[in-house]
C-alpha cells in the first residue's frame, strides 16, 4: 500500500530522519505491552509539531491511506497495533512541556511528553499532575488521553478525563481543532470529554492542557499483611464501605509479592497470602485518626501485621516496588497477559475466588496486582509464547475472567481500553444499538474509518482478516 | 448541508395523538395547566406528555419522528429557558413520571436513578447512608436527574468535587428515532466504549432523551465550616484569594460575592471547608491568619453556613426579571473581570449581583437593568461589552437567562466555538431529522 512516491512525500514533510521504513527498525513497533498479537507497520513517521502532523494526515487523506497513532507503546490492549493501517504516527518527538502556569494550576504539554515529566516540572511550584499510571516513567500523555488512563492515585482524585481541560486534535483529514481550553465550561458539546478515552480513533492528539494540583501536605502509607487473598479482598470492601477514601488502595498477591521481593528486596513478607498498600494523603491533622480507622478495618478482616512507612524514603521504595511489579514478572515467565476487568468493590472476594478457580481449570499461573479500591482487577496470566497451546489457554482464561466481571455487575476494562484485545467481548456489555451510536460518533471524527481502524467495535473485527492480511497474531 | 435550512414537513399532530392515545399502554397527557407550566420563553407547547416507562418514551419519540413533531425534553420544566426559544411548535416530553430510584449501592458508592427523579429526594436517600451526590444545582427540589445533566448545573463545591461530567458514570438515552442506547455502566472505573455521557452533559436535550443515569457518590464530610471575609474592595478580595491559593488549605469551595455598584464593603470571600474535624478546625484557623487588616472575618455556624450556601446556590428566585450571565476566565483573572464589571456597571446604570466560583474562574452575573431604558437595545449592548471584556481575558460569556422579549436580539453563546462543525455533525448524526430541541443550542444546533 505504501509506494515509493508516498515515502518521498512523507520525507519531504518530515525530513529523512522523520520516516522509518527499514524492516529491522520497524520490528520494534510490532506490538505494545499486549504481546499476544503482533503486526508491523509499513512505515513509521515521527513528526515534531502539530503542523507536521497536519501535513502528514492531509497527505494520507489525499492518498486514502489508514494510519495508527502511537505514543510510547506501553498500552496493554493492543491499541496501537497497526491493523489495516500501514502508517504509524509516533508522537515521541513531540515531547516539550510548552507552558506551566502555577497561578492557574495548568500545564500545556505536547502529547509525546512522558507522564512523569509533568509532575517533575511542576514540583518546584508545589504542584503535581495526579493521574499516575504504574507505567508513568514511560507512557505518554497522548496515550493517557487516548486510554483515559488511571493509576494508583486516581482512586481519590479521578482518572485522566477529570484532569484534562483541553486538547489539540488533528482530525484524520488534517484539520486542526482545539477542544476544551484553558478555561472551564467552554460552550458547546463536550467534545473533549468524548475524545478522552476514544483510544486513538478520532485523530491525533498533539497537545493537552492539564490540571495540576497542590502536592498533599502529608501522607500516611500503610502495608497490611493478610494470610489470604480473601482476607485482603474483604478488607478492601470494608475500607470502601467505611467511607474513608484513601488516595490509593492497592493489592498484591503472593505470586507477585515473591517476584517483587526477589527483584527489589523491599522486605515484603514472602509467605503472606496478600498485602494491601493503603495510602492516605491530605492535611496532616486528620491523617493519624483516619489511619487508625483503616487499621481497625484491616485487623477486623484478619490482617496479621500492619506496617507504616516511616519516612518519604520508605514510602518511595514501596511505590517503586508496586509500580515496577510488572517488570519483576520476567523472573516468572517469558510472557504475561494483564487483564483489566472491573467489579463493584463489594464483589472483590468473589471475583478473586473465581480467578483462582479459572487458573486451576486452565492450568495457568495467575498473579494479581491491582487498583483494589475501585474494583479494577489486574489478573496477570503467565505464559510462554512459544507454547502455542498454553497461549490459547491464556486467551480463553482471560476471556472467562472478564465474563465473570460482567456477570458480577462490572466492566471489561477499567483503564487499558478495549483495543484489539477485547473487541469480541463488547457485546457482553453493549447492545448493537449502544454500539451503533458510538460508531456514529466515531464517524463524525473519522468518516472514512482511516484512523486506527479495526479497534473497539466487533463490527470492525469481521473486516480484520480481509483488510489486514499481514496480521500475524500469535494465537 | 445545514439542517436549519431544510424545510420540515408540517407536523401531524392528529397523527401523533392517535399514535400515543390509541394504544393499551398510553402515556399520560398533560392538562392546560401543564401547557402553561412547560412554556419555553413564554411559548406554550402544543402537547405535554408524561411517559411513565422507557417503552412509552420510545413510543413518543418514534411517533414524533415519524410525524414531524419537534420535542423538547424536560424534567420539572422549572428552567427550560436555558438556550434559545424552540422556534417552532413543540411537544414537551416531561420525564417526571419516570422517577424511580433504581439502585443505590452504599458500599460501592454508586446511585442509579431514572431521569425524572427529583434531586432532593435522591439526596435524602443517600444522605441516610452517610453519602451525597456532590452537586449543588439551584433549586434542587425542582431539579430532575435529566435536567441536572442536560443543563450541566453546578454550584460552589465544584471546586473540590468537579461537575456533573466528573460524577456521571453511566447513562441511558432514548434517541430521536426511539431506539435506546446506553454508555458507561455502574462501576466507578470503566473505559469500555466511548464516554458518551460527556456529550449529554450540558447538551440541553438536543442529542437524546435521558431516561436513566448512574453517578458516583461521595462520603458526607464529618465536619464542615464556612468562613466569610468581607473586604473593602476588589483589591482586598483579590489579595486574599491569592493568599488562599498558595496556603496549605484544601477548601471545598472558594466563592467571591459582590453587589455592584459596591457600597463600602461590597465584596465577600466565602470559603468552605469539609472533612475530618481536626482538618476543618485547623484550616479555619489558617484562613483567619491570612485575612488583611481591613477585612472582617466571620466564622459561620453550621446552620448559618448552610443558609449562606443555599442562598449562593438559589439566587435569584424564580421569575425575577433579570439577565443571567455565566462567564468563564482563568481563576487568576477573576479580579480583572470584576474590575471590568465595575466599570460596566458605572457606565450602564444597572445593579448587579455577582457570584464567582473563584477557584474555577466561573463568574455568575445577575444584572437588573435600569427600568427607564429600551430594554432590547440596552441589554444587547451591555452583553456585547461584557462579552468583549471576557474574551479579552481569554474567556467566554454565555447568557443563561433573559426575558423572552429581549432574548431574540441577544447573542446567547458568543462567536462560533472551536469544533462547531463537529458539533453540528454530531447533532445531524444522532438526530438527523432535528426532532430534539433543535435550534436551542449553540450555533443554531
Ligand atoms: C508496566 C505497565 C504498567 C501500566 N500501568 C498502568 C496503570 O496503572 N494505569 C493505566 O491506566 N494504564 C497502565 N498501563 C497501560 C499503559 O501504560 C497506558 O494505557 C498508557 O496510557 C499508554 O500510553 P502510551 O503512550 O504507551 O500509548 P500507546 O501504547 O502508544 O498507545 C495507546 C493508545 O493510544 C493511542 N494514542 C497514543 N498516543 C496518541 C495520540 N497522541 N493521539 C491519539 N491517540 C494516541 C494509540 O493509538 C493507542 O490506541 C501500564 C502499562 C505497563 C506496560
Ligand atoms: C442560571 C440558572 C438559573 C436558574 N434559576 C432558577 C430559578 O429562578 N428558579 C428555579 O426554580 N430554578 C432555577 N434554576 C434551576 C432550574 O430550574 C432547574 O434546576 C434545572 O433546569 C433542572 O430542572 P428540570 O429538571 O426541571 O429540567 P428542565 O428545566 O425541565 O430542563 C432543563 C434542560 O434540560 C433538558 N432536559 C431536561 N430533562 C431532560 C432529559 N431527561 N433528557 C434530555 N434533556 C432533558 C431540557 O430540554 C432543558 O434544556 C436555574 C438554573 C440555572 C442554570
Amino acid at each position: 500500500m505504501i509506494t515509493e512516491r508516498l515515502l518521498r512525500a512523507l520525507r519531504d514533510i518530515l525530513g529523512g530522519d522523520g520516516v522509518v521504513s527499514h524492516a529491522t527498525e520497524l520490528s520494534v513497533y510490532d506490538c505494545d505491552g499486549y504481546t499476544l498479537e503482533k503486526s508491523t507497520p509499513e512505515v513509521v513517521v515521527l513528526p515534531r509539531s502539530t503542523e507536521e502532523v497536519a501535513a502528514v494526515l492531509k497527505l494520507l487523506k489525499h492518498e486514502g491511506v489508514p494510519f495508527v497513532p502511537r505514543g510510547t507503546g506501553t498500552g496493554l490492549s493492543g491499541g496501537c497495533l497497526p491493523l489495516g493501517a500501514p502508517v504509524m504516527v509516533s508522537l515521541t518527538r513531540m515531547n516539550r512541556i510548552l507552558e506551566l502556569d502555577p497561578a492557574n494550576r495548568r500545564a500545556v504539554v505536547e502529547s509525546g511528553v512522558v507522564n512523569a515529566w509533568v509532575s517533575r516540572a511542576a514540583k518546584p511550584h508545589g504542584l503535581h499532575y495526579v493521574p499516575d499510571p504504574s507505567s508513568q516513567m514511560a507512557c505518554s500523555i497522548g496515550g493517557n488521553v487516548a486510554e483515559n488512563s488511571g493509576g494508583p492515585h486516581t482512586l481519590k482524585y479521578g482518572v485522566t478525563t477529570n484532569h484534562v481541560l483541553g486538547v489539540t486534535l488533528v482530525l484524520p483529514d488534517g484539520e486542526v481543532v482545539r477542544l476544551g481550553g484553558m478555561t472551564e465550561d467552554t460552550p458547546g458539546y463536550d467534545l473533549l470529554g468524548v475524545t478522552v478515552g476514544s483510544e486513538g480513533t478520532f485523530g491525533i492528539v498533539t497537545e493537552a492542557i492539564l490540571k495540576l494540583y497542590p502536592r498533599p501536605q502529608g501522607y500516611k502509607t500503610l502495608l497490611a499483611v493478610f494470610d489470604s487473598v480473601a482476607g485482603g479482598s474483604a478488607a478492601v470492601a470494608g475500607i470502601v464501605a467505611s467511607g474513608i477514601v484513601p488516595a490509593a488502595l492497592e493489592m498484591l498477591d503472593r505470586l507477585i509479592l515473591q517476584a517483587v521481593e526477589d527483584a527489589f528486596h523491599f522486605g515484603f513478607p514472602r509467605e503472606a497470602g496478600a498485602v494491601l498498600i493503603v495510602e492516605l494523603d491530605g492535611l496532616e491533622a486528620g491523617l493519624e485518626r483516619a489511619a487508625g480507622r483503616i487499621r481497625e478495618v484491616c485487623e477486623s478482616n484478619g490482617a496479621t501485621e500492619i506496617r507504616v512507612a516511616r519516612d518519604d524514603g520508605e514510602r518511595d521504595a514501596l511505590w517503586k516496588c508496586r509500580k515496577r511489579a510488572f517488570g519483576a514478572l520476567g523472573r516468572l515467565a517469558p510472557n504475561f497477559c494483564c487483564q483489566d476487568g472491573v467489579v463493584p468493590p463489594t464483589r472483590l472476594p468473589e471475583i478473586m475466588e473465581r480467578i483462582a478457580d479459572i487458573g486451576e481449570a486452565y492450568d495457568l499461573r495467575i498473579g494479581n496486582v491491582f487498583h483494589a479500591g475501585d474494583g479494577n482487577i489486574h489478573p496477570i496470566l503467565l505464559y510462554d509464547e512459544r507454547d502455542r497451546e498454553q497461549t490459547e489457554r491464556v486467551v480463553a482464561a482471560g476471556r472467562e475472567i472478564l465474563r465473570e466481571c460482567v456477570a458480577l455487575g462490572g466492566s471489561l476494562t477499567g483503564e487499558h481500553g478495549i483495543g484489539v484485545e477485547k473487541v469480541a467481548l463488547m457485546p457482553l456489555i453493549f447492545t448493537p444499538d449502544d454500539m451503533s451510536v458510538m460508531e456514529q460518533v466515531r464517524s463524525v471524527f473519522d468518516p472514512e474509518d482511516r484512523c486506527n481502524p479495526n479497534k473497539i467495535f466487533p463490527s470492525a473485527e469481521q473486516h480484520v482478516e480481509v483488510r489486514s492480511p499481514r496480521r500475524q497474531a500469535a494465537m | 448541508m445545514n439542517h436549519e435550512t431544510v424545510t420540515e414537513p408540517a407536523p401531524d399532530w392528529a397523527g401523533l395523538d392517535n399514535d400515543l392515545l390509541n394504544t393499551a399502554d398510553a402515556p399520560r397527557m398533560g392538562t392546560d395547566a401543564d401547557l402553561a407550566r412547560f412554556a419555553v420563553d413564554g411559548v406554550r407547547p402544543e402537547r405535554v406528555v408524561f411517559p411513565g416507562s422507557v417503552p412509552q418514551v420510545q413510543r413518543v419519540m418514534e411517533s414524533a419522528s415519524a410525524r414531524g413533531v419537534a420535542v423538547v425534553p424536560a424534567g420539572f420544566g422549572a428552567h427550560l429557558g436555558l438556550g434559545a426559544p424552540p422556534g417552532r411548535p413543540f411537544l414537551a416530553l416531561s420525564l417526571v413520571s419516570l422517577n424511580a430510584l433504581v439502585d443505590h449501592q452504599p458500599a460501592n458508592m454508586t446511585l442509579t436513578a431514572e431521569a425524572g427523579a427529583c434531586l432532593t429526594r435522591l439526596q435524602a436517600v443517600v444522605v441516610g447512608a452517610g453519602q451525597w451526590l456532590p452537586v449543588e444545582p439551584p433549586f434542587p427540589d425542582r431539579t430532575s436527574v435529566g435536567g441536572l445533566i442536560s443543563a450541566d448545573l453546578s454550584g460552589p463545591s465544584r471546586f473540590s468535587q468537579g461537575t456533573v461530567r466528573d460524577l456521571l458514570i453511566g447513562v441511558t438515552v432514548v434517541r430521536a428515532d426511539g431506539s435506546v442506547a446506553k454508555s458507561g455502566g455502574r462501576v466507578v472505573k470503566n473505559v469500555a466504549g466511548y464516554d458518551l455521557g460527556k456529550l449529554y452533559c450540558g447538551a440541553l436535550g438536543t442529542l437524546g432523551v435521558i431516561v436513566e443515569a448512574t453517578f458516583k457518590l461521595r462520603t458526607l464530610p464529618e465536619a464542615r465550616a464556612v468562613v466569610r471575609v468581607t473586604c473593602g474592595d476588589m483589591a482586598g478580595a483579590e489579595g486574599l484569594l491569592g493568599r488562599i491559593r498558595t496556603a496549605p488549605l484544601e477548601p471545598s469551595f472558594i466563592e467571591l460575592v459582590a453587589r455592584l455598584p459596591a457600597a463600602g464593603s461590597g465584596y465577600a470571600v466565602v470559603v468552605g471547608f469539609a472533612g475530618a474535624e481536626e482538618d476543618v478546625a485547623d484550616q479555619a484557623a489558617t484562613l483567619s491568619s491570612l485575612v488583611g487588616g481591613d477585612d472582617r472575618l466571620e466564622e459561620l455556624s453550621e446552620q448559618e453556613g448552610g443558609a449562606v450556601v443555599a442562598e449562593l446556590r438559589d439566587t435569584p428566585a424564580l421569575g425575577e426579571p433579570v439577565l443571567g450571565l455565566k462567564v468563564s476566565v482563568l481563576p487568576a483573572r477573576v479580579a480583572a473581570f470584576m474590575t471590568a464589571l465595575e466599570d460596566e456597571g458605572a457606565r450602564n446604570g444597572s445593579t448587579m449581583a455577582v457570584q464567582a466560583h473563584a477557584g474555577n474562574g466561573i463568574i455568575r452575573v445577575r444584572v437588573s437593568p435600569p427600568d427607564d431604558r429600551d430594554l432590547r437595545g440596552w441589554t444587547s449592548a451591555a452583553v456585547d461589552r461584557m462579552r468583549a471584556a471576557a474574551t479579552g481575558l481569554g474567556g467566554t460569556l454565555v447568557v443563561e437567562r433573559a426575558s423572552p422579549d429581549v432574548k431574540p436580539v441577544l447573542d446567547l453563546w458568543g462567536g462560533p466555538p472551536e469544533g462547531l462543525e463537529l458539533m453540528k455533525s454530531i447533532k445531524r448524526t444522532l438526530d438527523p431529522k432535528g426532532v430534539l430541541s433543535s435550534g436551542r443550542f449553540i450555533g443554531g444546533i
